[in-house]
């Protein structure tokens, strides 16, 4: 018989797994890199932050119906708040950083921080990636991570524009999103009203 | 090694209310969880409905769970809990099936008390 905390963690995967997450963190990402090959850097990196609330309405209009409404223990909860504190802190300092390394691209002189500086952003929104893996217990968000840093290299090494990386990461995430939701939508009709 | 001593008169006395699939996994999920609302145990336990309904009403009789209706969004949404009951009574089944699952591992094994049996017809 499955122990309480791993028939917990089989819970809380599940709830994850409706892909909206992805779709939308994906929308995200790309419409920084969207922003940045638009100039637009300061504009698009606000975009995250209010595609938010539609994640929220989304989830509560398309995945709540078919997957049920569920509350985690005190613990596991503690743990999400810390986590989501820890990703908006990380996810300033991203922001920051893609700033800076913006202004940097323009200004750099010695040539090996030239070569890969492009790559920074892609970089810092992959290790975003890596820790929201670490802190939510979602595996996939870590090998997002790990696309972007590939793509980051993979687009500094052919001397492109940092928005490229961003966008390529975001159109990834997207595609795994909307698998992963068509899947969800498959796997769990919508359901009928309770029966009184 | 001394053979693991089949208790019938304990198995038989298993609580009947738990000792059922339907039910049993959706106290499972109470207790992996402090609340879950129906939709959620529907979606986890693959049940319809009608039969998730009887079933729960059959747990909030015994007093295994607890049942609080509200209205989300103008919908209805039933939200449960396991209550201290449940969680003891759970705790108690699997107190009473552990030594018979230990017995019908031994028996079911390769080389276990079963398979001799087999053997020697």
């Amino acid at each position: 018989m499955a122990s309480s905390s791993s028939l917990s963690d089989r819970l809380y995967h599940a709830y994850w797994q409706d892909g909206s997450l992805d779709l939308f963190a994906g929308l995200g990402l790309a419409a920084i890199g969207a922003g940045w090959l638009c100039d637009q850097v300061a504009l698009s990196a606000a975009l995250p932050a209010m595609i938010v609330p539609f994640w929220m309405v989304f989830r509560l209009r398309l995945v709540e119906p078919r997957l049920g409404h569920v509350r985690f223990d005190q613990n596991r909860r503690s743990q999400l708040t810390l986590g989501r504190l820890l990703l908006l802190a990380v996810g300033c300092l991203v922001l920051l950083a893609c700033i800076a390394a913006y202004v940097a691209v323009g200004r750099a002189t010695a040539p090996v921080w030239r070569d890969w500086v492009s790559a920074l952003p892609a970089l810092l929104v992959g290790f975003a990636g890596l820790l929201s893996a670490f802190l939510f217990k979602i595996n996939r968000l870590g090998l997002y991570g790990l696309v972007c840093i590939g793509l980051g290299f993979l687009f500094a090494a052919f001397d492109q524009e940092p928005g490229w990386s961003l966008l390529a990461g975001g159109l990834v995430t997207i595609a795994s999103g909307g698998w992963l939701l068509r899947r969800f939508f498959h796997q769990f009709p919508a359901l009928p009203n309770e029966p009184e | 090694m001394r053979a693991l001593q089949f208790d019938a008169q304990a198995v038989a006395a298993l609580d009947r209310t738990l000792h059922e699939p339907a039910r049993l996994s959706v106290l499972a999920c109470l207790a992996a969880v402090d609340e879950a609302d129906f939709v959620f145990l529907q979606s986890q336990t693959g049940m319809t409905g009608g039969n998730l309904s009887s079933h729960v009403k059959r747990l909030e009789t015994a007093g295994y769970i607890n049942m609080q209706k509200e209205f989300v969004d103008s919908k209805p949404r039933t939200t449960f809990q396991l209550t201290a009951t449940g969680r003891a009574a759970l705790t108690d089944y699997l107190k009473s099936m552990r030594p018979f699952i230990s017995w019908l591992d031994e028996v079911l094994s390769p080389g276990g008390s079963g398979s001799n049996r087999q053997a020697k017809r």
